[in-house]
């Protein structure tokens, strides 16, 4: 995993495209599946991009009782077995930050995996506020990416 | 009385050697019986989510049961902010004794987590 978001939120005018980006990403049949990533609305044309921080030590894994949420090496994201969940929603209870989501249809929970390494919601982010970079490149301080 | 069924999960008694594991997967606390020792599933209480199909021994199978034996009574835990239901106190009590979770996260529903991360990260940006 040498990749990380960067979210800038000065930027994001809280369209919602990566909102919808990511639900029909992970829709099938053509219906649109529940959406991983959400905006914080701080005001009219503004908000955050609220997005799973792929934790390390993450206490989603930890709070699992069949363990199904486990580390992708490949993309670096910390995925759920749909076959393994058993919709317990101890994981959503359990993240500190409010990520994961729980299905309303499917029996399983959902969480961000990266869309397999090139996430939909950055490609359809139309300010730049959400981006997807190396870890040393998304360190920089945000005003230097704000000014360009 | 209604004829309805429903399924739950049952341990057989024959397979089972006590290892204890369904004891410690199961989040709603429906399985009873102490290590080394025949366990079983409280009815009343299984909701039927199969985390104990963990067993190693494959003893653990669903059965149908009349509606009227499940009487589980969901008490929930809600979001202090806003009232949500988050977990049942079972399973509260359950992540509370799990490594590498923090039961001070079950105070909060999604919601109400999410403002509270934009409260404490906005306010080191300033916005």
């Amino acid at each position: 995993m040498d990749s990380m978001f960067r979210v800038v939120p000065e930027l994001c005018i809280a369209c919602g495209k990566c909102e919808l980006a990511c639900a029909f990403a992970h829709g099938k049949d053509g219906m649109p599946g529940v959406s991983r990533i959400r905006i914080y609305k701080r005001g009219l044309e503004a908000g955050i991009p609220i997005v799973c921080l792929q934790c390390g030590n993450a206490a989603c894994a930890a709070a699992c009782p069949v363990s199904a949420i486990k580390w992708n090496d490949k993309t670096g994201a910390l995925e759920v077995d749909r076959a393994k969940c058993v919709n317990c929603h101890m994981c959503v209870a359990a993240c500190p930050f409010g990520n994961m989501v729980a299905e309303p249809v499917e029996p399983c929970v959902a969480k961000c995996d990266l869309c397999g390494g090139a996430p939909k919601c950055v490609a359809f982010c139309p300010t730049g506020a959400i981006a997807y970079l190396p870890a040393a490149v998304a360190m920089r301080h945000p005003d230097d990416v704000a000014r360009r | 009385m209604s004829d309805e069924k429903v399924t739950v999960y049952r341990v057989n008694q024959e397979l089972c050697i006590g290892c204890h594991r369904c004891f410690r997967v199961c989040t709603y606390r429906a399985v009873s019986g102490n290590p080394k020792e025949k366990h079983s599933i409280d009815v009343a209480k299984c909701m039927a989510c199969g985390a104990c199909l963990a067993c190693p021994k494959e003893a653990i199978s669903t059965t149908t049961v009349d509606a009227s034996a499940r009487t589980f009574e969901i008490k929930w835990v809600g979001c202090v902010e806003c009232g949500t239901p988050v977990i049942t106190e079972e399973q509260a009590a359950w992540g509370a004794a799990r490594k590498g979770v923090n039961p001070d996260a079950f105070k909060l529903c999604d919601e109400c987590k999410r403002r509270a991360m934009v409260k404490t990260a906005g306010g080191l940006m300033g916005i």
